[in-house]
């Protein structure tokens, strides 16, 4: 009897596992009810779309008695060092980001096929981005903060950066 | 010969080492991480969808938790999974990882996905008690596991233009996240490796699942060769938990081969 149940137990998450690597879209908007948090794997790593830029969020603020916005802001991130072959802490921080600003940019591109503009500011990834840079500290005197997202390429001479994504002004407090 | 009770357990100690260095890199990152300023805040978590019974767990609560798994993790490391606190060991690293992954919600990888499957299937093998039948069901498990996850990203791999352009490893080594600026500076300067390198990935991933068939000696290189891919990932890319996650399931899929290949 253990031995059958577990047979099917393994057999039906193998099978499971195996249509979650066709990437239907009507299976994984079913399979996300019950397993929001990824449990059966998805093994496309790095493609078909390589991740080839690092994401960095920052933010800016608007004081009480001015109208002129501060200095952009990063939102710090931890950084890996030479050991990161070993240890790299860095990459759940990193890989939470880039979990979010993924997930509002696959909502911006159904938005866009639905015409529902204000799907992506509804979100649950843009959400999070917007309690994570509201959380952040600022100057005392801030009333508002205004948050990017920003795409950078490369390393040392050759870095480019470029915003891919603006939010509106968020009032604090 | 390799037996289903050696691949289980080179496959179990492998994931407890795989999470437990997670574990330990979620402690160190803990009270910014999962304080109210990170990206795994209760505010920013609740929103993306954890679950009501991890809600309300706070920094303090993690901490424990955390703790527990990685003494878990080291001692499932050391005894394996088939003595009574072995198979405790495991029972309760999986409980912590399950718990952990619930609250945090995001910023998983691969290598714990395939880790914690493999938790998983020892799970219900060694619990509540040793079964020879299904030990053997969990390796095939693994197993398969392993070789739909190389077959996989091969085949994402050979469709995607980006890949069959051979530039997909000079893009991911010019990204600060996964890159090297040094390795990034030499496949720009010799564009004919770069293109070979990614060749060679694309190759050895759509062609892993052929180790059902291959002779013993074939099989073996194939698996070797998985090996020092998962180590150059890892030092070119940071990608340390894949180094344990992935091979450990390669005595899993020798097991596999051994009763299906007719070349063994």
């Amino acid at each position: 009897m253990r031995e059958a149940l577990t047979l099917l137990l393994l057999a039906a998450i193998f099978a499971a596992s195996v249509v979650n690597q066709l990437s239907i879209q009507r299976w994984a908007i079913w399979v996300a009810r019950f397993d929001p948090w990824t449990f059966l794997p998805f093994w496309a790593f790095f493609a078909p779309n390589p991740a080839f830029a690092d994401i960095h969020l920052v933010f800016r603020d608007r004081g009480i008695a001015s109208t002129a916005w501060t200095e952009w802001t990063e939102v710090q991130l931890r950084s890996s060092n030479g050991w990161r072959w070993l240890w790299n802490p860095s990459r759940y921080e990193h890989k939470a980001l880039h979990d979010m600003v993924n997930g509002m940019a696959m909502t911006a591109e159904a938005a866009k096929a639905a015409n529902a503009p204000n799907a992506v500011e509804l979100s649950s990834c843009h959400l999070g981005l917007v309690a994570w840079v509201m959380a952040s500290p600022g100057i005392h005197t801030s009333q508002s903060r205004q948050f990017a997202v920003v795409q950078v390429v490369g390393h040392g001479r050759e870095r480019t950066a470029h915003p891919v994504f603006v939010s509106r002004e968020y009032t604090l407090g | 010969m390799v037996s289903p009770e050696l691949a289980l357990s080179v496959a179990g100690r492998a994931s407890c080492a795989s999470l437990g260095i997670g574990i330990l890199e979620q402690l160190v990152i803990l009270n910014r991480a999962f304080g109210a300023e990170g990206p795994f805040s209760l505010a920013i978590t609740n929103v993306m969808g954890s679950a009501k019974f991890v809600r309300n767990l706070s920094v303090k609560s993690l901490r424990y938790i955390l703790a527990v798994g990685a003494i878990a993790s080291i001692l499932g490391v050391v005894l394996g999974p088939y003595s009574l606190l072995g198979r405790s060991a495991f029972a309760t690293l999986l409980v912590s990882v399950l718990i952990i992954r619930i609250r945090r919600v995001m910023g998983t990888d691969g290598a714990e996905q395939m880790a914690t499957l493999v938790l998983f299937a020892i799970f219900i093998a060694v619990l509540p008690s040793l079964s020879k039948t299904a030990i053997t069901l969990a390796v095939w498990f693994i197993g398969s596991q392993s070789i739909l996850s190389y077959a996989t990203a091969g085949i994402a791999k050979a469709i995607s233009p980006t890949w069959r352009a051979g530039v997909g490893i000079s893009l991911i080594m010019g990204s600060e996240a996964h890159g090297q600026p040094f390795i990034s500076v030499v496949l720009a300067r010799f564009p004919v490796f770069a293109k070979l390198l990614c060749w060679l990935v694309v190759l050895f991933e759509c062609t892993f699942p052929l180790v059902l068939l291959a002779p013993e000696a074939i099989t073996i290189s194939m698996l070797l060769i998985g090996f020092v891919f998962h180590l150059g990932c890892a030092i070119s890319m940071g990608l340390n938990a894949f180094l344990f996650a992935f091979p450990g399931t390669y005595v899993c899929v020798a097991y596999i081969a051994q009763q299906m290949s007719p070349n063994w």
